[in-house]
């Protein structure tokens, strides 16, 4: 019995990194294998949280059938992948990680571990949004729809599902509600954000400087409470580093399949937090501005394609909601909107913004030691590199504005999210600095 | 000033670098031994307020066939209105509670065939009500009389 569970606990999280793994391979044939196996993890739990909310959708209540289908997709997806590709793992270089990594990781796993003892239900949002819907979406009978009905607005009806999903479709693999399997999704989630930003340096810059920065996110407690207090903060900025990524790696590769892949982890981004419908908006109209002004039609279609169908998938998801997001009810019915010309919102604002970069974040700034001698971009990656520029300025100026019309007190709202907040753009803001730093060879001017 | 920086080797600044980081953690050195200890020590569940809560409530609710009927559960406390949500305490026994009573909604200040109320003084419950089932922290469980039922 214990063996039957273990197994397809470990068949419910192989069978989206299996998918993911091909999926992205059948996309992209030429990207580095390193980029695959991280990219594997968000579009395959991504894309199987979307299978699983769209089952539940169909009204079937027969889990073993959509299990059959999961295993008839991944059959698919490796007979696709296997007849037109022969893996040729001579091709791609395997880079042996420094020892100091695998000791940091001891201790982030200890770190991640003890948040899991202390609260093995998650952070309080965790478990008062996240898991009380992963709940709902694990009943097999109509009354799941309640999801859309709570009926306080603190538990957001309106939040997309990724993570409830991800979780119900987990539990029923292994036939109920089990803490342990949420703390290894969120596992993945936060150290796929880990080496991908390690990869990303390593890669676009050098092994120290990925080293440097991958070390910072990795044994920072803030980031790897977040990844522990099963919230969907940590998953939503693995896919947004994910996304700006793949726009380095389009510039350089200069294959429309990397965009293509970048277009979707934005819009997978949908699925896991509002902010990521701001995200995928930002993201597009930024690609879409850019290769307008080159008049590269090709691309601007394909930016306009995938957009339109994820931007399709999350009205659609909307519309399964009964309630207004309480940010839009506020803007039509408070006229919230007013609020922007009140001063003392952007005071609370910036002094909370300032008061988390010197505290819950001063790790961070230890960076600014590397930054001593100077930052210069490369001139191989200056246009992606301000393209990513753009994108999360307005992705921070997007936030702002939430902030200043949100129709909560501001001190509340700030007080309870702006470290959220901050963290899902912090793995971008660690790898464009790091990217603009001059320190290290071949950049410096040693 | 910049072109004496230069001058330094980069490896000095990697040294001070991870240095300082490791110095800023220190407090974490002993966390491996402490988390080995604590996972093989503690009841991780049991000494969870939320857990044990909704655990409780989870098991009673099973005795009674009839709970999901409605797919409505009503919840009270000692606060009128929206102070429901003002108060930490009351927060925290709204939403335990709604993570139990899935897939039904639980819905503050209503009447329903069963309501969970967190009240000090047991004489404001009200009498077309009896208690199914006590909890720790002043909240109980309760099911409408049959015959106001009907």
């Amino acid at each position: 019995m214990l063996t039957n569970q273990v197994l397809l606990f470990v068949l419910s999280m192989l069978i989206p990194v299996l998918s993911g793994f091909f999926a992205v391979s059948l996309t992209d044939r030429e990207l580095a294998l390193r980029f695959r196996v991280v990219f594997a993890v968000p579009l395959g739990f991504g894309v199987h949280s979307i299978l699983y909310f769209i089952y539940k959708c169909l009204n079937v209540y027969d889990f073993s059938k959509f299990r059959i289908f999961e295993y008839a997709f991944v059959i698919v997806l490796a007979l696709l992948y296997y007849n037109q590709e022969r893996p040729q793992l001579s091709k791609h270089k395997f880079f042996g990680m420094n020892k100091w990594f695998f000791v940091l990781k001891v201790f982030a796993i200890s770190i991640f571990l003890q948040y899991f003892l202390c609260n093995p239900m998650g952070h309080w949002d965790g478990f008062r949004i996240w898991n009380t819907k992963a709940q709902f979406l694990t009943v097999q009978t109509p009354q799941w729809q309640n999801v859309f009905n709570l009926s306080s607005y603190l538990s957001h009806c309106d939040y997309p599902l990724f993570l409830p999903s991800s979780v119900a479709r987990i539990w029923m693999y292994q036939g109920g509600e089990n803490y342990f399997s949420n703390i290894v999704l969120g596992a993945i989630m936060t150290f796929a954000v880990v080496y991908l930003l390690y990869h990303a340096l390593s890669y676009f810059k050098n092994e120290r400087i990925a080293l440097a920065a991958a070390s910072l996110l990795m044994i920072s407690d803030v980031f790897l409470h977040n990844g522990a207090g099963q919230c969907a903060d940590v998953p939503l900025s693995l896919f947004f580093l994910c996304a700006i990524v793949c726009v380095f790696l389009y510039f350089k590769s200069q294959r429309i399949s990397t965009l293509v892949l970048g277009l979707i982890f934005a819009g997978l981004s949908t699925w896991v937090k509002n902010e990521g419908l701001m995200f995928l908006l930002i993201y597009s109209a930024t690609l879409f501005g850019y290769f307008a002004f080159k008049k590269d039609w090709k691309q601007v279609c394909t930016v306009a394609g995938v957009f339109s169908i994820f931007i399709s998938f999350a009205m659609w998801f909307k519309s399964l909601i009964p309630f207004q997001n309480d940010l839009v009810y506020g803007l039509v019915h408070a006229k919230s909107y007013l609020f922007a010309f009140d001063l003392n919102r952007y005071i609370v604002i910036f002094k909370s913004l300032i008061k988390y970069i010197f505290t819950e974040f001063g790790m961070f700034l230890l960076l600014l030691v590397l930054g001593l001698k100077g930052l210069k971009v490369k001139e191989k990656i200056r246009i992606p590199y301000l393209l990513v520029c753009v994108m999360i300025a307005l992705t921070a100026l997007g936030y702002l504005v939430v902030y200043v019309v949100s129709p909560h007190d501001i001190n509340w709202i700030v007080e309870n999210s702006l470290v959220r907040i901050m963290l899902q753009i912090l793995p971008i803001i660690l790898l464009i600095f790091s990217l603009a730093l001059r320190i290290g060879k071949p950049d410096t001017l040693n | 000033m910049i072109k004496k920086l230069h001058k330094i080797p980069d490896k000095v600044f990697f040294g001070v670098f991870f240095a300082l980081l490791i110095l800023w953690n220190l407090k974490y050195i002993d966390m491996p031994l402490r988390v080995a200890y604590s996972s093989l020590t503690k009841d991780i569940y049991k000494e969870n307020s939320y857990y044990a809560m909704q655990s409780q409530l989870k098991e009673e609710i099973k005795k009674h066939s009839d709970f999901f009927d409605t797919g409505k559960v009503g919840f009270f406390s000692d606060l009128v209105g929206n102070e429901i949500f003002l108060d930490a305490k009351s927060i925290e026994a709204f939403y335990t509670t709604q993570y139990a009573v899935v897939p039904s909604v639980l819905y503050d200040n209503s009447a329903a065939e069963y309501v969970v109320v967190q009240t000090k003084n047991i004489d404001t419950l009200p009498k077309e009500y009896k208690v199914v089932k006590s909890f720790p922290n002043n909240i109980r469980l309760l099911k409408r009389r049959s015959e106001d039922a009907h």
